[in-house]
């Protein structure tokens, strides 16, 4: 007997008990041990999951109504099964090791219509606290349990999604509405099946890479803080909707991320980190290259606290590399995603939580960059230039195939990049949703009239002698707080660390860049903050390199959420910029006005001896 | 706003050996971890000595928690796993012993002082190297902090009114030395998988039971301590908990929870499989009974509280009231500061704290430990005697009358520690059975002319506010109430807590019974999470109070459960 005729017969059960209006758990159970004995447990898992989901999404969608209350019109169900192993080392000892599994059930249920439902409202939640929409599944396939914890959550989630509805409608109701968008998107069902298998992982073998990658750090007296974190995690989630959407999308994710953190000798502090996002370990580069830009980090950092500062600039700077991919992230990237103003309860909360929802959605049809910039996303790209992409998917989470996006073309923007959340003119999904917000997949940036390495140069030092200045400001590193309080899990840092700028607008800051004279000298400087550089200042982007960055990153999409709707926001996705180096026009660079922290007072023990 | 609160708890235990049965090697040796902490203590404070305001005391301690964990519901798994962390906790104080840094500085946000929290993971292996050189960073960003947070103290002492009590902030103590053997747990995870999927099981034909979980996890906590005292300790602790929560709504919303668990020091402490799924049958009757329970009106009157409600309740209404620190605190309501050697307690009650006992009425004592967290002996203290109020509980901060701690500095790993309960432990002199206590009872109503008294025989735990900003109540909150009437009938009843204020309520105590009942749990207040546990005999108070307990909203689910429709 072989495997294929087995998950045949064992899919045509399931076909004929599908019509029925009752769940008969038994017959399944017979049809499973079949495939049990060929050896699919995962089958098992799936079949046994499929057939709860289904069962427990028809009966909700025919029968669950409060009496005032209309019935949902969409409800989705996903299972999340993820097991993950976690290590992470200082100083060439292991300082965290984990190993989990959890199985994780989540409910999305509209009521009222798609003009205007429950969603895209912040406000206190609606009914208890005890069910939102989210619970742990057990582990074991026990069809009766799952359709359990399907049947509460599905249950608390309904009734939330109704009092939220009837608050969101009163609020609505003393407020004069302009001109109205649709709370959801109509997209055609679509079934997908994604599925990467998982290659094989030796958690001691990583263990010892990543005690080694920290051991590097043994090397480098002036690094006061280090460490290597190191995550696998095997994903497989399965979904299903009221429309007639499915899918099913396994795979595997691995990253490997170091951080460090010195002083600069007048106390600056200076942080940095290297990631490493794929597949699989063989995905990542050799574990020689790995070790090799952990040693280059920590020798970078050292070499910064030597570097001298600057008290202002205001003139042409070169975003190099990584450096450009990183403040394109920080300051245009958030503006191309469709994220919605939600309807609010109460302004201060809009105040607090706000997030970025000033996107640039009446900018389409106008020019934010230069004419010689197009930029795609593409979640069906899998590699660039030879090099691996990381944010490749096919289905996104909301099931809503993956395609290609133009989202601005020679300059013009076209579109944003959006979830089933309309925004004011965009009315579809452009397959973007990505955890709790629209977020880019691989985000490719090609400049039409690229320019060399030196060409991009010398335009800088153009453009800084026809504004009389000595030199031009090339920036190698933008400081990402975020990725770096990810990783650091140092809960006091990650308190302290919060800063606002002085305008009150957002700061970004600069941690490694040179001052380059017109005879190639380059003078190292250390510690800028950014001023006044908005979305809007890539519009007078002067020039770009031919050469383009990968960057790959955990994404952050600013979207507005009051801290009980974090529940289950989960992990941000990993998403691949590729972006040329960037040569702006004006940019204001100056020295942070904060206080620093004394050196320490002892040296480190290790290289005290 | 200052609320401690007691999350519930562990209690009932069958068949535990004692404390020591779980031995390590007869000669135990101290980790090189503990000589890695000294040589780095001892480096730090040599150079700091040479800083212009240099620290006066230094002490490391390092704990490591190793966990098996298994968690089930409705018969089926949900969790199984191991986990293992050691967390650094650095007490550095700049100044001297009258004033440093940890003073505390009148007008500040509570809660906002960033100081007091610190959480640090700490290498797993006994690498010298590594061990210190996280050390070191740390102690250089405390010694920092510390210096910033002396001068904003020292300023505040200077501007603002003479603090009422003048007190030392730290006090001088002994060093100690000791290295206990390291213990490891050991259960078998394959068979504990099995017995939690049993152990839930029986819940599942129960549409109506919304929730039932069981988990079971075995923790060995091995601490590290070494102080520029010259302090030297090396501890370690396994425990075992398993505990089995499951709850239902009643038609009206109201949430009903049963909760039940067992505590012990070996994995033999825990009951055999017949004895839980006997307390499973008890707790799906008593779940199912309090669905149709009446609901009591808010009511005074005389009540009897069994022995694990009686030790909750002293532990809310009088433990939190004894914890030294508060006596201090400006902003703290003080309740027993000035009533040392006055009647606080019938003169029959007796009442001592005794970390150092592991065992009592045949279960162990989860507040039980050999050193607190600021490296003090642990100690029996005798806080009322005969109804005399004689001490309380004392950290390394002085309050006027008491310059020393008597080992009850306590807290969770990152938290700045404060004085804490460890085992509570009420004795009555006099005690009378209890059948009479329910006929003392019954007198009462009869005098009294009541229609019914209550009995408290289960609770979940309680909170209590020991501040000034708001009145100083406490609630107890129960799971099983009866309503006794005069003529000796019981009946199960549902929807109240049980609260007031405590020097009335202390008035009210008029007897115990002569069986002890312990209840095991885990003691909320600003130092983190501590396992107390309370230890007494039921009570009778001729007069309590109960209001209405909070009530969920939302209405029990509108489909029937998936394995019951077309039923």
């Amino acid at each position: 007997m072989n495997a294929y005729s087995t998950r045949s017969r064992s899919r045509r059960t399931h076909a004929a008990n599908a019509g029925k209006k009752r769940a008969v758990c038994w017959s399944i159970m017979a049809a499973l041990c079949l495939s049990v004995f060929v050896g699919g447990s995962l089958l098992a898992s799936d079949e046994i999951l499929k057939k709860a989901m289904r069962d427990e999404l028809a009966r909700s969608v025919d029968q669950l109504q409060f009496e005032q209350f209309g019935k949902p019109y969409f409800v989705a169900f996903r299972v999340s099964d993820t097991e993950s192993i976690n290590a992470s080392a200082t100083f060439g000892s292991v300082v965290t090791r984990s190993k989990n599994r959890a199985r994780t059930f989540s409910v999305e249920i509209r009521v009222g219509s798609r003009a205007l439902d429950n969603t895209n409202f912040m406000g206190m939640p609606g009914g208890g606290l005890r069910y939102l929409g989210m619970t742990q599944l057990p582990l074991d396939d026990d069809c009766t349990e799952l359709r359990r914890q399907m049947w509460l959550a599905t249950d608390g989630a309904y009734k939330q999604a109704a009092e939220t509805f009837a608050r969101k409608r009163s609020v609505l109701e003393g407020k004069i509405v302009g001109e109205p968008i649709d709370d959801f998107s109509q997209e055609e069902p679509a079934v997908i099946s994604e599925e990467i298998p998982a290659p094989p992982f030796d958690r001691d073998q990583a263990e010892a890479l990543v005690v080694r990658l920290s051991g590097e750090f043994r090397k480098f007296p002036d690094i006061f803080d280090s460490q290597v974190l190191l995550g696998f995690q095997t994903h497989r989630i399965i979904y299903l909707n009221s429309e007639g959407t499915s899918y099913v999308r396994s795979y595997p994710a691995v990253h490997i991320v170091a951080t460090a953190a010195t002083q600069a000798e007048d106390g600056s502090q200076l942080a940095d980190f290297e990631g490493f996002y794929g597949r699989s370990l063989q995905d990542l580069p050799s574990d020689v290259q790995i070790a090799t830009a952990v040693q280059n980090l920590a020798s970078r950092l050292t070499s910064l606290r030597k570097a001298s500062t600057l008290d202002l600039y205001n003139g042409p700077v070169l975003f190099e590399d990584a450096a450009a991919a990183e403040i394109a992230n920080q300051v245009l990237v958030p503006q191309l995603l469709a994220i919605r103003r939600p309807v609010v309860e109460n302004p201060q909360m809009e105040r607090m939580f706000g997030g970025d929802v000033e996107t640039f959605a009446d900018r389409i049809g106008a020019r934010v960059v230069p004419r010689f910039l197009t930029v795609v996303d593409n979640p069906l790209l899998q590699e660039i230039q030879g090099t691996k992409l990381a944010g490749s998917y096919k289905v996104d989470d909301e099931g809503v195939p993956a395609r290609e996006t133009i989202v601005v073309s020679q300059g013009i923007l076209k579109t944003l990049l959006a979830g089933r959340t309309p925004v004011r003119g965009i009315t579809k999904s452009t397959g973007n949703r990505r955890g709790s917000a629209p977020s880019p997949s691989n985000l490719v940036f090609t400049p039409s009239e690229g320019q060399t390495r030196e060409a991009l140069r010398k335009a800088l030092l153009d453009a800084a002698k026809e504004r009389g200045l000595e030199y031009g400001i090339v920036i190698r590193r933008i400081q990402n707080q975020e990725v770096l309080q990810r990783y650091q899990r140092d809960m006091s840092r990650l308190i302290l660390s919060q800063q606002g700028g002085r305008e009150g607008g957002r700061v970004y800051s600069a941690l490694a860049a040179v001052r380059l004279y017109p005879d190639g000298r380059e003078e190292p400087v250390r510690n800028l903050e950014i001023a006044n550089l908005s979305a809007a200042s890539f519009r007078d982007i002067l020039a770009a390199s031919t050469d383009r960055t990968v960057y790959t990153i955990p994404f952050a999409a600013r979207t507005p959420r009051v801290p009980w709707m974090m529940v289950g926001g989960g992990d941000n996705p990993i998403c691949s910029l590729v972006v040329p180096s960037l040569l702006f026009e004006e940019v204001t660079l100056r020295k942070p006005a904060a206080e620093q922290p004394k050196l320490p007072v002892s040296r480190h023990p290790y290289f005290a001896k | 706003m200052r609320m401690p609160r007691c999350v519930p708890g562990i209690w009932a235990l069958l068949l535990a050996l004692s404390v020591y049965a779980v031995a390590g090697s007869l000669d135990p040796k101290p980790s090189p971890v503990l000589k890695a902490m000294k040589d780095e203590l001892a480096r730090s404070m040599d150079t700091l000595k040479t800083q212009p305001v240099p620290p006066y005391f230094l002490s490391y301690e390092i704990t490591e928690t190793h966990s098996l964990s298994v968690y089930g519901a409705f018969g089926t798994l949900t969790h199984s796993g191991e986990s293992k962390r050691r967390q650094l906790d650095i007490d550095l104080r700049v100044g001297d012993y009258k004033l440093d840094n940890t003073h505390s500085i009148r007008g500040a946000m509570p809660g906002m002082d960033l100081d007091r929290y610190f959480f640090v993971e700490m290498p797993l292996t006994d690498d010298p190297d590594a061990v210190r050189s996280v050390l070191w960073y740390h102690t250089d960003r405390k010694y920092k902090q510390g210096v910033e947070r002396l001068a904003k103290a020292r300023a505040d002492v200077q501007l603002r009114v003479q603090e009422e009590d003048k007190s030392d902030d730290f006090s001088r103590e002994k060093a100690e030395r000791f290295v206990g053997p390291l213990l490891s747990i050991k259960i078998d995870l394959p068979a504990w998988e099995k017995k939690i999927r049993t152990y839930t099981a029986p819940f599942k034909k129960y549409g109506q039971i919304y929730e039932a979980r069981a988990g079971l996890s075995a923790t060995a906590e091995t601490r590290w301590f070494v102080s520029s005292d010259g302090s030297e300790l090396q501890t370690c602790q396994p425990n075992y908990r398993l505990y089995i929560s499951a709850y239902t709504k009643a038609d009206d919303g109201m949430e009903l929870p049963r909760y039940e668990s067992f505590f012990a020091f070996s994995p033999e402490g825990l009951p055999d499989e017949a004895t839980v799924l006997k307390t499973v049958d008890t707790m799906i009757k008593d779940l199912l009974a309090l669905r149709q329970a009446p609901v009591v009106e808010p009511y005074t009157g005389p009540a009897i509280l069994s022995g694990r409600a009686s030790g909750v309740f002293f532990h809310e209404i009088f433990g939190h009231r004894v914890e030294g620190h508060r006596q201090k605190l400006a902003e703290d309501a003080q309740t027993f500061k000035k009533m040392i050697n006055q009647k606080v307690l019938p003169d029959t009650f007796t009442v001592h704290f005794d970390p150092t006992v592991g065992r009592m009425a045949k279960t162990d004592l989860s507040g039980r430990y050999d050193f607190d967290n600021q490296g003090v002996k642990a100690r029996r203290v005798t806080v009322v005697e005969n109804g005399i109020l004689k001490e309380f509980l004392m950290c390394r901060s002085p309050i006027e009358g008491f310059a020393n701690s008597n080992g009850h500095g306590r807290k969770q790993v990152g938290m700045a520690p404060v004085s804490r309960q460890s085992n509570l432990i009420v004795q009555v002199n006099q005690p009378v059975s209890h059948g009479e206590l329910k006929k003392m009872l019954a007198a009462r109503l009869k005098e009294e002319n009541r229609p019914f008294g209550l009995i408290f025989d289960d609770i979940q735990g309680g909170f209590t506010m020991t501040g000034r900003m708001i009145p100083n109540a406490f609630n107890v909150i129960p799971v099983m109430v009866y309503r006794i009437y005069p003529d000796g009938r019981e009946e199960l009843v549902r929807g109240v807590d049980l609260i007031g204020t405590p020097l009335s309520t202390f008035s009210r105590i008029v007897a115990g019974d002569d069986q002890a009942d312990v209840f095991n749990g885990i003691c909320g207040a600003e130092s983190g999470g501590v396992p107390v546990a309370a230890v007494s005999p039921a009570v009778l108070v001729s007069q309590i109070e109960v209001q209405k307990k909070v009530k969920s909203q939302d209405r029990p689910p509108i489909l029937p459960p998936p394995f019951e429709e077309g039923k």
